[in-house]
């Protein structure tokens, strides 16, 4: 019955049982059940998170939950897996042992919990509560619940505070499979048992709808070309042999002469056809695969365009490039190689077979056994091969990551005088790769002849046994034997082929499987149906309680608020990793805030069309990046129509003009990969001019001129505060220097706004900033640099005079 | 030859202690100074496991670096190693039962702590790895971890699956 029913969930006749799924924050019904029975009442319940561990090193299975009253602790016994299989062979059922056992109920009144932490560890995490100062123990769990862990301790905090803990479970995000509905691991849109791979065959094959008469006729001259080959042994030897060669024939020369030249010639046909309809499928293959890999390419980096910032950071991005060049490249070699050759041997196999069996089904059925042993072998030694291949592969892999390690790190590699040492570690991967090759090289060299043998003895068998029903009983005439050998030979290589070609093909599926699924992935931001466009953008900023992280459990931004209005400049300071930077990136809508709002105007940014947004908002930003072409281009990069004079104006603003007037290309010299060397200052110099190009209505400079020395940064100081003027701007920097003529300032610390204020309020507060103001202003003097400064002192003497 | 610009100083052990409290959490006190609740840090997580021991408070502000826990009194080293291993648990692959793949994922049937353990891992590259030459390391897909502490140590069968994909 197990058997059956496989077979009828493999042809989809009948659905697998699908697991019952409980969400996020609720108990499932038999566990309800029991705690119903142990006197705690799960009506009430406001949430719950279901922990995996019951002690710092066992699994386990523990709800921890809470209603108004206090917080509960559910410990069960997990049902035991062994004893389960064991039940099963013996068809004893023993209901009572499968389902969960209570270990323990204990309770905390809420007034004796005064906050829920969710503390991280290596691989766990734990769960504990404080109250009068005095930390306790809840339950521990996998780190992989972290996040819900978090959202748990989020939704009690606030609970506990009074607060509106209902938004936080809006937040309750579960993967589940979209086909069934049970769980599926991060990133996952189908379970496992839900991946149907005849979907995927059916998506693929729909890439070719362009050009399915091409296809059509494809298909038809390879089987036309098939069907000509598998004809020309009967001509080439039965035929010849029979008709014309054989020793007994009663024809006289000129009649033997006639039937020898109407076999040639009708040899030489049949051979022009086939080639002629081989010669039509190649170029037609040749014309439309090229087409339909550039439609899948285009698709796949038109996804990944969509995709955020934030899946970037966080997912494969190695993978991502294989999936746009390796595993496209797979689909096309499948289709160039391997689906004509798919059919044609598919064809030829069939039809020599029927042949063989018109022939004689005695010496057929012998064939049939040799062949139906090859194909056992062959994906036996196949399997070996693919794993001593993708060892070398992997090595292979290693090889190249270590070449481009050291082409990129040359600099530090010579100044640290590290060649040797970078030899010797090639050297060692090298002679890895050089032994994972020796391997499979020595596999092959042996397994092959093997195979050969076998194959030729076989073959020999067939012979042999056709030679006895050729003397013996007369059954078969010489030529038909002869040409039963010739078709055995042309049988060899398509059931070689046939054997392997189910893996490639497998290798094909699981390649389109991975473009597919960047195709269907959902971007984290995206417009909303119909998103805001404001008619008059003026650029003012009113950031609301915004919270944001990275990683669940490790907030970023916490709980911070700003206003600025359109045209004001923001003075942004703050040890490095406070989060400025990722204020900026929230204001970009880069990232979604986890709560809290960005609002420009008025509205939401998650409410504003994204490309009006990010058309309005220019960052010159830390990571300098340059794309390949010129610096004319990557100037132009924000405004591709804006003329010459325009770029040079730019550039002129952002003080590169001088510099790039001294490379001999002028503005057509090539930077980015492979092109001219360019120092920190020059590279951000020219990002600068690409967003004043830009004329944003936001600017947001963060620490956009730190690579510079003094006299650069003045310069660009100058054409930054001629470009801020009619635009909100958000200058984050470490040098205070640079915020002079900020409007507002905010000191930003762990992620929360410490400080708000002009310049005056801060400094006659006498705080964070003021300190910070100081020590730089001490250093600075020290170094003799005490010029930059003089706004600086200024505006320290008006800040103290007001006093 | 040792840079004397580079030494470390460490705390003293003599004037450590480290016990738990009546709720299981580790408690410091130097210098006869109760410093509360603390956390243990591994410097080298893998291959050092006792020594380079950070001390740091909730607020995850250091107090200072133990150069080796077993310098430390009996219970406090009891306390520490006890405490370490609780933070540093890692799930403990003893067997991997079968690697599947499909659609770039790869689904790991494995026995943890004489469990029956399922697991999913994508991009191969990053997730299973060596972390030193013997401990091989394997994230999921969910951000959880498992660890093979002697790779050398498991059954034959376990390491002819795992083989094909290790770096």
């Amino acid at each position: 019955m197990k058997i059956i029913n496989k077979i009828l969930y493999k042809l989809h006749i009948k659905k697998p049982p699908q697991p019952v799924f409980t969400p996020s924050g609720q108990l499932p019904e038999p566990i309800t059940k029991i705690l119903n029975e142990n006197g705690l009442n799960t009506d009430n319940l406001i949430y719950t998170f279901k922990a995996d561990m019951n002690s710092p090193e066992s699994f386990g299975e523990v709800y921890v939950c809470f209603d108004e009253k206090g917080l509960y602790i559910a410990e069960f016994k997990l049902p035991d897996i062994n004893l389960k299989k064991k039940s099963k062979k013996k068809k004893n059922k023993e209901p009572a042992e499968l389902t969960p056992t209570l270990l323990k109920l204990e309770s905390f009144p809420i007034n004796e919990i005064d906050e829920v932490f969710a503390e991280q560890y290596l691989a766990t995490g734990q769960l504990t509560y404080s109250f009068n100062g005095e930390y306790y123990s809840l339950t521990y769990f996998s780190i992989g619940l972290l996040e819900k862990a978090d959202l748990f301790r989020k939704i009690f905090n606030a609970f506990k505070d009074g607060k509106d803990y209902k938004q936080y479970m809006l937040n309750v995000n579960d993967r589940v499979c979209i086909k069934c509905g049970s769980p599926v691991p991060q990133g996952m849109r189908f379970c496992k048992d839900c991946v149907d791979k005849r979907s995927t065959v059916k998506r693929l094959f729909s890439f070719f709808g362009e050009v399915k008469w091409k296809m059509i006729f494809m298909i038809f001259a390879v089987l036309v070309s098939s069907g000509f080959n598998l004809l020309l042994p009967q001509f080439s030897t039965q035929k010849l042999y029979d008709e014309v060669l054989n020793v007994g024939n009663p024809l006289g020369y000129d009649a033997l002469l006639k039937a020898l030249f109407t076999v040639v010639g009708t040899i030489a046909l049949i051979k022009l056809f086939n080639q002629l309809f081989t010669l039509c499928y190649q170029y037609i293959v040749a014309g439309i695969l090229p087409k339909v890999i550039y439609s899948i390419k285009i698709k796949i980096f038109k996804a990944m365009q969509g995709l955020s910032v934030g899946f970037y950071t966080h997912k494969q991005t190695g993978s991502l490039m294989e999936r746009v060049t390796r595993d496209s490249n797979n689909i096309y070699w499948f289709f160039v190689d391997g689906f004509p050759y798919l059919i044609s041997n598919a064809i030829t196999v069939v039809g020599i077979l029927v042949i063989m069996f018109l022939t004689s089904v005695k010496l057929t059925l012998s064939v049939i056994l040799g062949a139906a042993i090859i194909l056992v072998l062959y994906p036996l030694f196949e399997k070996l091969f693919r794993k001593l291949h993708h060892k070398v592969w992997v090595q292979n892999s290693l090889l190249t990551s270590k070449v481009s390690d050291n082409i990129n790190g040359h600099r530090i590699i010579k100044a640290f005088s590290k060649e040797d040492d970078e030899l010797k570690s090639f050297d060692k991967i090298s002679k890895k790769l050089m032994d994972s090759e020796i391997k499979a090289a020595n596999a092959e060299n042996t397994v092959f002849p093997i195979l050969s043998v076998v194959v030729y003895i076989l073959g020999a068998i067939v012979l042999g046994y056709g030679g006895v029903l050729c003397i013996k009983t007369n059954e078969l005439t010489v030529g038909e034997l002869l040409t039963f050998v010739v078709y055995l030979g042309m049988l060899q290589a398509p059931i070689e082929f046939l054997s392997w070609v189910t893996n490639w093909w497998a290798r094909c599926v699981d390649s389109a499987q991975r473009v597919f699924e960047i195709m269907d992935t959902e971007p984290d931001i995206k417009d909303k149906e119909n998103p805001v466009i404001l008619e008059d953008f003026k650029g003012s900023i009113e950031i609301n309680e915004l919270q944001f992280e990275y990683e669940p459990a490790h907030p970023i931004i916490k709980n911070l608020s700003l206003k600025i209005e359109a045209g004001e400049m923001l003075g942004m300071v703050g040890k490095t990793g406070a989060g400025k930077t990722t204020i900026s990136n929230l204001i970009a809508r880069l990232y979604d805030p986890k709560e809290g709002a960005v609002k420009i105007d008025g509205v939401d940014v998650k409410d504003l069309s994204s490309k009006q947004l990010r058309e309005n908002i220019g960052i010159v930003s830390q990571d300098i990046y340059l794309f390949m072409g010129t610096i004319a281009d990557n100037i132009r990069y924000a405004k591709p129509d804006a003329t010459n004079d325009e770029v040079i104006a730019a550039a002129k603003a952002a003080s590169a003009h001088s510099f790039i007037t001294k490379l001999p290309d002028g503005y057509e010299t090539w930077v980015g990969s492979g092109g001219q060397d360019l120092s920190g200052g020059e590279r951000q110099r020219i990002s600068i001019a690409r967003t004043i190009i830009q004329n944003p209505k936001i600017l947001i400079l963060d620490e956009a001129t730190a690579a510079m020395d003094t006299e650069t940064e003045r310069n660009i100081q100058n054409s930054l505060s001629e470009l801020k003027e009619g635009r909100t701007t958000i200058a984050i920097a470490h040098r205070l220097s640079t915020l002079r003529d900020a409007d507002k300032l905010a000191v930003i610390e762990d992620g929360e706004c410490i400080e708000f204020g002009s310049y005056n309020e801060l400094m006659n507060k006498k705080g964070a900033y003021y300190k910070t103001f100081k020590l730089q202003e001490e250093a600075l003097r020290f170094i003799g640099i005490g010029e930059g400064n003089d706004t600086e002192n200024k505006k320290e003497t008006e800040g103290e005079s007001n006093d | 030859m040792t840079d004397n610009r580079l030494s470390i100083e460490f705390l003293n052990p003599e004037e450590c202690s480290f016990e738990f409290n009546s709720n299981g959490f580790l408690v410091f006190t130097l210098n006869n100074e109760c410093k509360g609740r603390v956390k243990l840090i591994r410097s080298y997580p893998y291959t050092l496991k006792e020594e380079y021991i950070c001390v740091q408070n909730l607020e995850n502000e250091e107090i200072g670096i133990i150069r080796s826990i077993k310098d430390l009194d009996e219970s406090s080293y009891s306390a520490c190693s006890k405490e370490l291993e609780n933070r540093y648990y890692c799930p403990c692959v003893t067997s991997v039962k079968s690697i599947k793949e499909r659609m770039g994922h790869f689904y790991f049937e494995t026995i943890i702590d004489g469990k029956d353990k399922s697991f999913t891992v994508r991009d191969l590259t990053r997730n299973l790895r060596f972390s030193s030459e013997n401990t091989l390391l394997i994230f999921d897909v969910d951000g959880n971890r498992y660890i093979i502490p002697e790779y050398e140590k498991i059954e034959q069968k376990s390491r002819r699956l795992l083989e094909p994909y290790l770096y």
